[in-house]
């Protein structure tokens, strides 16, 4: 025994040692280092680990890299560069050819950290699982040059398991293909905003002994604002090891105890377990008072030894429309004004360090900002965020240029649920989320394929999470008729751009049509809360108050669009379009007469992170403005 | 009045030459809209006692008017004609309460029968307008006093501007008004680059056109240049642009005849001007445009073809741009052609032509004019002297900037026309369009319109719902878009005409058969132009599912019963296709307790008792048979057991309808 240990302790020894040599004539110097402790957001298990530090990046621009093997376990850095992760392979490459995609490779050679496990576990019961938050747009993934997985889909994390993890260096290779196709999400080649590829957020390891929890999920149910409320936590455990696993899974919620019993894992097997608490006197999270009730859940062996454990925060809070069509947070009317972003920076793509993010949110705040919108389900840093900050999210799915005939193909479909399914599952913890938006600015009139695809959308959404309201963001114009294929939705957007955009033939030419629009609308669809998604002018530059594309008409039309929205009070709110400028697409004009492609400049701060004129202007009607109704005694 | 030209060079004659080359009409298919015959607007008046000074405004809706000055008792008094449905009403006098003679009509259509008319009476500018159709047009209200040059725009949704030219001192300035909530506002100051300068007089006159934002454009002469400056309401812009620049190897002498056209995006607005410049020499009398971006202008180009540098030279630009920035620009040369210039929006013009196939005697009045988000129609006064009596002739260019053949509007049989009287041209949304001109028949002086259609909008049939349980449904549409006129409506059911209505429904005359049926509808405008046959489906199911029920005829409590239903929604000889088929299977058990349940169905019943099994099976279309049977519940025999029960078999077709 003792022969083969010192055999094994010697090759792993070697192996390391050849892992952590000097890289070879043409590559960098690279030694392995093991992932930090902790996690940049808090909801999560316990025994994470952030796998930062010193990545490895190779560029395939011709796509070669498979045959020739990339992905092989060997220490040699030839071909590599030094980079550093979340990390998109082509900031600051603002041509045709970026936005079009491509294939990069990623490695991050690692050693196990010491003290994930205590000494006693035995090896057949240390586990790892390896998640990225989100990786632009299809990667597959070796550990030790074996194939672990693959993935398809940006903005929402997934995992794997790390099985042929060893002592010693590991060395995980990520090819990473930011190509889209017409039934991508969203739709490509060069559709959407600009295609950052890459591994966008965060990569974690996470060390799980025995069993792990790989899900929780909380939903707290308040029949009115004065009641107890009932808290339903449901989590998924799942035995990683070959044998079987007795288990027991207790905790509390704020301080209300949880119990969900034991259970006996087979290898391989989840359970779900669930268990109920009441809060007697529930404090609730509001825009004005966001209270937040944390749920830490702890898995146990058969002997009480802990295995591992799980914290969420969430609140109690219910968000409804009501019966005359606005939206309600604890039965309190909103009329909420915010901002749609987009996780962008000029230097580091869509690829946004915690710095950026908390400058996101920063801006946010001192907008008077209580909504906030993306094109994609935000990071989960900017979540959690949040839910601090009293800021509702609009959640929404890149389901956005998609043409009418991807929306009636099977595949497609299938991928649009799973993507609001995963979605719903990562997200519905936060109490920030105020609604789950299947989509962006579709075909009007609605064709029959769309049609279905919003009634499947709505039902799938329903049946995840029956306590928020689903939503989807719209185009329309005077003269579209109202859309009985709307129906099944609770919460409509509407995105407009009167004075700026020309839709319908030039029916939205004049801002002064945005009044009477507005009350077409409202009249189209009494009984659902209607916000304005989405309303916006592009500035890039000084000049008169008449001139497109002006700070000082940015300025003056954004306070005229607002004006209108507080005259409407059935109105629950409006977003400006957008936070910052960002790029679009390389040919973007986006109705400015002097635009700089491929740059939206609708933001309120520049490029720069500099704030324009309006963002003043918009700060002080957003702080001006009541943006829910005062809570009855 | 042309100014003096130098002799021309060579390569001036060879340019001349080039300018007999005409502007191809299309390769590609054209659709060119159909004309009716001219019809009598006003007249026939006594020689000299016509009208003149016509002009003409569309909206988008094709509402619309005709504006014109007529003598009454010798004195030039304003009447205007109110374009409605595609007709133009009688004209009515608007200026009866005023003092001596008016001048300068003009006139612009919003939408909804919007109009607003201006005119001199005297030197006072008068304004008269009507909110919609539903009102009549106010009595004149005075705007300004001394004024001269009025020049009206409105843009589709009702914002009016009107710019003129007030003394000033030893000069004038330009002013502006605004119309957008109902009352006139006038400009706190003049739009003048320099308050001393003489500006917008003579050839320099204003003009204005407002775009679909609400902005508008104005342009006046000022200093031997072209000036422009935007208007938002009535907040004139910090900022002025000068127009005019010399053509590359040329100077500068000077520039007027502002016009200008704007889509609805006041960013872009090509402004066309008349300019002298000095070119080797030489000196060339040109139309040239330029495209205001932003407060920038892109920079001059010739917009008068072959023609530009031809003897004689080139004047009097109009200018017409659609929603997105597409348009032309016309010009006249010496030599009586005309040249129109293709304007893009995100380009620099493109190379024009000369529009005119044959040779003009005099000066064709060219009227260049949208007609739709993209069509154009350009009119112009064909003269071929001797050769004959002048006549209105026109081409339209549907889509793009490629135009169609050349056509005659006027009718020769009624005598020459007067376009120096008159000659004008609008157009609705659709591509509609309009020309007005005064012709000289043997009776006197007549004011006469031609309307040109494009064919109707697409009837859109009615979502009908899945199956109808008539065989004589009632067909019904939404109505095809026409703004004018009415719309003859043909039906026709699986290929067989039933009716033609200018309703937006029809019955079927007879009885249809049971199964799926294709319908179509095709709409027909007065110019015979059809919309194309729209098709829908309907699917006629009177006829209720045929039911067979199963059930044994004694049960026990607790214990299972087996009910087996065997419905079927089509009945011989017709086939499986002719009906909508079973949508639902509901049974009623009697014991209170009601399911919607697939072929067959277990019942446990907790209680003896005779219970009545009603059994509703209904199809898609909504038709519903009932039918029921008997089972009889009670304890089992405790000594011998009791032989199994036949199952009881019932048979029923038709029934209740639900």
């Amino acid at each position: 025994m003792g022969g083969k240990l010192g055999l094994a302790l010697a090759l792993g020894l070697a192996v390391a040692l050849l892992a952590a040599a000097p890289a070879g004539a043409q590559g960098p110097a690279y030694a392995p280092s093991p992932p930090s402790p902790g996690a940049l957001y808090r909801d999560g298990q316990s025994g994470r680990y952030l796998l930062g530090g010193a990545w490895l990046y190779r560029a395939d621009p011709s796509d070669q890299g498979l045959s020739s093997g990339w992905f092989a376990n060997r220490a040699a850095t030839d071909g590599w560069t030094a980079t550093t992760v979340p990390n998109a392979f082509n900031a600051g490459d603002f041509s045709n050819a970026s936005m079009a995609g491509a294939v990069g490779w990623y490695r991050r050679d690692f050693t196990v950290p010491a003290g994930a496990f205590a000494r006693s576990v035995p090896a057949a019961q240390r586990h790892w699982i390896v998640r990225f938050e989100s990786v632009n747009y299809r990667a597959t993934v070796w550990l030790n040059g074996v194939l672990i997985g693959r993935h398809t889909g940006a903005y929402l994390p997934f995992e794997l398991d790390l099985r042929s993890l060893h002592r010693g260096v590991n060395r995980l290779i990520v090819r990473v293909d930011d190509r889209h196709s017409a039934a991508d999400l969203p739709a490509g080649p060069a559709g959407g905003w600009w295609n950052f590829g890459g591994l966008q957020r965060e990569v974690y390891v996470r060390a799980v002994r025995e069993a792990d929890i790989s899900r929780v999920q909380v939903r707290t149910l308040l029949s009115c604002p004065h009641c107890a409320a009932t808290i339903e936590v449901q989590a998924i455990v799942r035995n990683l090891g070959r044998q079987p696993v007795p288990v027991t899974l207790s905790g509390h919620y704020g301080s209300a105890p949880l119990s969900f019993g034991s259970a006996q894992l087979a290898p391989g097997a989840t359970w779900t377990a669930s268990a109920v608490a009441v809060l007697p006197h529930p404090h609730l999270w509001s825009i004005d008072h966001p209270v937040l009730y944390r749920a830490a859940l702890t898995l146990a062996d058969a002997h009480g030894v802990r295995l591992g454990g799980y914290v969420t925060d969430s609140g109690v809070r219910t968000i409804r429309v009501s019966a005359g069509g606005q939206l309600t947070l604890n039965g309190r009317v909103l009329h909420l004004r915010g901002v749609s972003l987009h996780e962008q920076d000029l230097r580091l793509g869509a690829a946004l360090d915690p710095a950026h993010l908390n400058r996101l949110m920063g801006w946010v705040r001192a907008l008077g900002a209580h909504i906030i919108r993306a094109h994609y389900p935000l990071n989960p840093e900017l979540q959690e965020l949040a839910d601090r900050d009293g800021v509702l999210v609009w959640s929404e799915i890149p389901v956005y240029g998609t043409s009418t005939g991807s929306l009636s193909r099977a595949g497609w479909l299938a991928q649009a649920h799973r993507v609001l399914q995963e979605n719903i599952l990562a997200n519905q913890n936060h109490p920030s989320v105020a609604v789950w938006s299947i989509g962006n600015e579709l075909e009007t009139p609605v064709p029959a394929a769309e049609s279905d695809y919003i009634a499947g959308a709505v039902a799938l959404a329903h049946q995840l999470d029956p306590t928020r309201p689903v939503a989807m963001a719209v185009s329309d114009w005077p003269g579209v008729p109202c859309q009985s294929a709307y129906a099944p939705l609770d919460v409509i957007g509407a995105n407009e751009y009167f004075g700026w955009y020309d839709a319908g033939g030039g029916t939205t030419d004049d801002r002064d049509g945005l009044s009477p629009w507005l009350d077409g609308v409202r009249a189209c669809y009494p009984s659902k809360a209607v916000m304005v998604t989405e309303f916006g002018f592009e500035a890039n530059r000084s000049g008169p108050v008449e001139e497109r594309g002006t700070y000082a008409f940015q300025a003056d039309s954004a306070a005229f669009h607002l004006g209108v929205f507080a005259t409407k009070r059935w109105l629950s709110g409006a977003l400006y379009f957008a936070l910052q400028d960002f790029a679009v697409t390389p040919n973007w004009a986006g109705g400015n007469p002097w635009p700089d492609p491929p740059f939206l400049h609708k933001g309120l701060f520049d490029l720069s992170g500099a704030p324009k004129p309006a963002f003043e202007v918009v700060a002080g009607i957003f702080h001006a403005t009541r943006q829910i109704a005062p809570s009855n005694p | 009045m042309r100014p003096w030209r130098a002799p021309r060079s060579l390569a001036l004659a060879l340019a001349a030459l080039s300018a007999l080359v005409v502007l191809p009409a299309g390769a590609r298919a054209q659709t060119q809209p159909v004309a009716l015959a001219p019809v009598l607007v006003d007249g026939p008046s006594a020689p000299g006692a016509g009208p003149t000074a016509l002009t003409s405004s569309i909206g988008r809706d094709g509402t619309g008017a005709l504006a014109y000055l007529k003598p009454v008792a010798g004195t030039l008094h304003v009447f205007v004609s109110v374009l409605l449905g595609g007709t133009f009403l009688l004209p009515a006098q608007i200026d009866g309460t005023l003092p001596g003679a008016s001048s300068a009509p003009l006139v612009a259509a919003g939408s909804g029968g919007q109009l607003v008319v201006a005119f001199l009476n005297g030197s006072n500018l008068y304004v008269a307008e009507r909110p919609n159709a539903l009102h009549r047009l106010s009595a004149p209200r005075l705007l300004a006093s001394g004024a001269s040059h009025p020049a009206l725009s409105i843009s589709p949704f009702g914002k009016a501007y009107l710019a003129f030219t007030v003394p000033d001192g030893a000069g004038s300035d330009v002013r502006l008004a605004y119309d957008g909530l109902g009352a006139w506002a006038i400009e706190r100051a003049a739009l003048n680059l320099r308050a001393g300068d003489d500006a917008g007089t003579g050839s320099g006159r204003p003009a204005v056109a407002v775009a679909g934002d609400g902005v508008a454009i104005v342009a006046w002469g000022e200093g031997a240049h072209i000036v422009t400056r935007r208007v938002w309401g009535t907040a004139p812009s910090a900022v002025t642009e000068q127009a005019d620049a010399p053509l590359p190897g040329c100077s500068e002498v000077s520039a007027d005849e502002p016009a200008i056209g704007a889509g609805g995006d006041s960013s872009f607005a090509a402004v066309a001007l008349h300019e002298i410049v000095s070119c080797g020499g030489q000196t060339e009398s040109r139309v040239l445009v330029n495209r205001l971006h932003g407060s920038r202008f892109d920079g001059v180009a010739a917009a008068d073809g072959p023609a530009g540098p031809a003897p004689g030279g080139v004047d009097r630009p109009e200018a017409a741009v659609g929603e997105y920035g597409s348009g032309w620009v016309t010009a006249e040369a010496a030599s009586q052609n005309l040249a129109a210039t293709p304007l893009a929006q995100g380009e620099n013009p493109r190379p024009g032509g000369q529009l005119n196939s044959l040779p003009n005697a005099s000066r064709p009045y060219a009227t260049p004019s949208m007609a739709g988000l993209f069509a154009t129609i350009i009119a112009w006064q064909h003269d071929p002297g001797s050769g004959g009596a002048p006549e209105i002739r026109a081409r339209y260019a549907d889509t793009d900037a490629i135009f169609g053949p050349e056509f005659v509007l006027s009718s020769p049989a009624a005598g020459p026309t007067n376009a120096a009287a008159g000659l004008t041209a609008g157009g609705d949304i659709v591509g509609d369009a309009a020309v007005a001109w005064v012709q000289s028949t043997p009776a006197g002086d007549e004011l006469v319109a031609d309307e040109l259609f494009r064919g109707p909008g697409a009837p859109a049939p009615t979502p009908a719902p899945g199956y109808l349980r008539t065989t004589q449904p009632s067909l019904a549409w939404d109505a095809a878009y026409e703004p004018w006129g009415p719309v003859n409506y043909a039906v026709t059911v699986d290929g067989v005409a039933i009716g033609q209505t200018t309703a937006t429904s029809i019955a079927t005359p007879a009885p249809l058969a049971q199964g799926r049926h294709s319908w179509q509808i095709n709409a027909t405008n007065q110019a015979g132009l059809s919309s194309g046959p729209q098709t829908g489906s309907f699917f006629i199911d009177t006829l209720a599912p045929v039911v067979t029920l199963a059930l044994p005829a004694r049960g026990a409590p607790g214990r299972a019963v087996k009910l087996v239903v065997n419905a079927t929604d089509h009945r011989s000889p017709l086939t499986a296709a002719d009906s909508s088929g079973v949508a639902a299977i509901v049974v009623r058990w009697g014991d209170g307790s009601v399911e919607l349940i697939g072929r067959h169905r277990r019942h446990v019943y907790r209680h003896p008792g005779r219970y009545r099994v009603r059994v509703i099976v209904v199809d898609r279309a909504g038709n519903a048979t009932t039918e029921s049977v008997l089972v009889r519940i009670s304890a089992p025999p405790k000594r011998k057991p009791k032989p199994k029960s036949k199952p009881k078999h019932k048979t029923a077709s038709g029934g209740t309808r639900g």
